[in-house]
């Protein structure tokens, strides 16, 4: 069995995946609602207004809360990433392949937080006591802070994706040996026992597991990045 | 605290508790494949192999401790 996206045209010697398409897809959902639940505000809040501020309002004060008033302007950052990454998780809920079960995309991802993390700090501290910090406890460690920050994209990205693939590649086997068992009990033509039962497990691979890493994505860039500044 | 960020939030401590496993195991698996692969380029091995695993595991102890410690050392300064 293949597991990894499939290449669906190419431009100019460029593969263009099903990862890329899919992308694609969830930013033309993701702006169009934001042009739809943007537009004509008014003050008292009715309708649609009501949810985008909802939404608004719970991303503004979870960054107020784990990173610091000062650092409010996070917000819009992390609101994207949960938006993208919650989207791109529950895509395998319509039969399409989630965009974070390649590791190109949850690494570019996490490379995006990794220079913000180290961009935000130097900016913060300054930049030559940003880069003393990796002398310490003392200069011999030098390496060592080097390859423990170099690690962290690595790890964050790994982690998304790993889960999100083992999903994917659970829930494909299931369908697989579904239609295999359909066929043995004689509805091969119609495989019967493809509906109902993956219900539970795309219960636990794509919402709940979905979910839950979008959220830790989300939180540990926060705690990364307040870390460096504070 | 004056920047408003409240020590002990649930949330924040379950994401960073989860991030410790693979943040220890990430550094050692990273060294194993840069010593096989210096060893390979030098043939030297097994030097550079052991230098880096043992490097690794000082990353790993390493990032342990950071995250552990994150709010202890923000309570000392203040």
């Amino acid at each position: 069995m293949e597991f990894g996206p499939k290449v669906i045209f190419e431009i100019g010697g460029i593969p263009v995946t099903e990862t890329v398409i899919n992308t694609w897809i969830i930013m033309l959902v993701l702006t169009v609602l934001a042009m739809i639940g943007g537009s004509a505000f008014k003050k008292i809040p009715r309708g649609r207004q009501n949810v985008v501020e909802v939404i608004v309002d719970a991303i503004n004060k979870l960054t107020i809360q784990t990173m610091g008033e000062d650092k409010k302007f996070f917000a819009s950052y992390m609101g994207t990433l949960f938006l993208f990454l919650l989207c791109a998780n529950l895509l395998g809920l319509l039969g399409l392949r989630p965009p974070t079960a390649d590791v190109n995309t949850t690494f570019a991802l996490s490379t995006l937080t990794f220079i913000l993390i180290h961009f935000y700090g130097a900016k913060r501290k300054g930049t030559g006591t940003y880069l003393k910090g990796f002398l310490e406890p003392f200069p011999l460690l030098l390496p060592m802070n080097i390859i423990s920050e170099l690690a962290f994209p690595v790890s964050l990205s790994f982690r998304l994706f790993g889960n999100i693939v083992g999903g994917l590649i659970i829930m494909s086997l299931l369908y697989g040996s579904l239609i295999g068992l359909s066929s043995m009990v004689g509805l091969g033509a119609f495989p019967i026992l493809q509906a109902g039962i993956p219900l539970v497990f795309h219960l636990y691979f794509d919402i709940f597991s979905g979910v839950l890493h979008t959220f830790i994505f989300m939180m540990l860039s926060m705690v990364f990045i307040s870390i460096a500044m504070d | 605290m004056p920047t408003g960020r409240r020590k002990g939030n649930v949330l924040e401590n379950l994401a960073l508790i989860s991030y410790i496993g693979i943040s220890m195991i990430i550094p050692i698996i990273g060294g194993v494949y840069i010593g096989r692969w210096l060893d390979s380029r030098l043939n030297t091995q097994p030097i550079f192999l052991f230098v880096f695993i043992v490097t690794g595991v000082i990353v790993a102890f390493m990032n342990l401790f950071k995250v552990a410690t994150k709010d202890i050392e923000k309570g000392k300064r203040k």
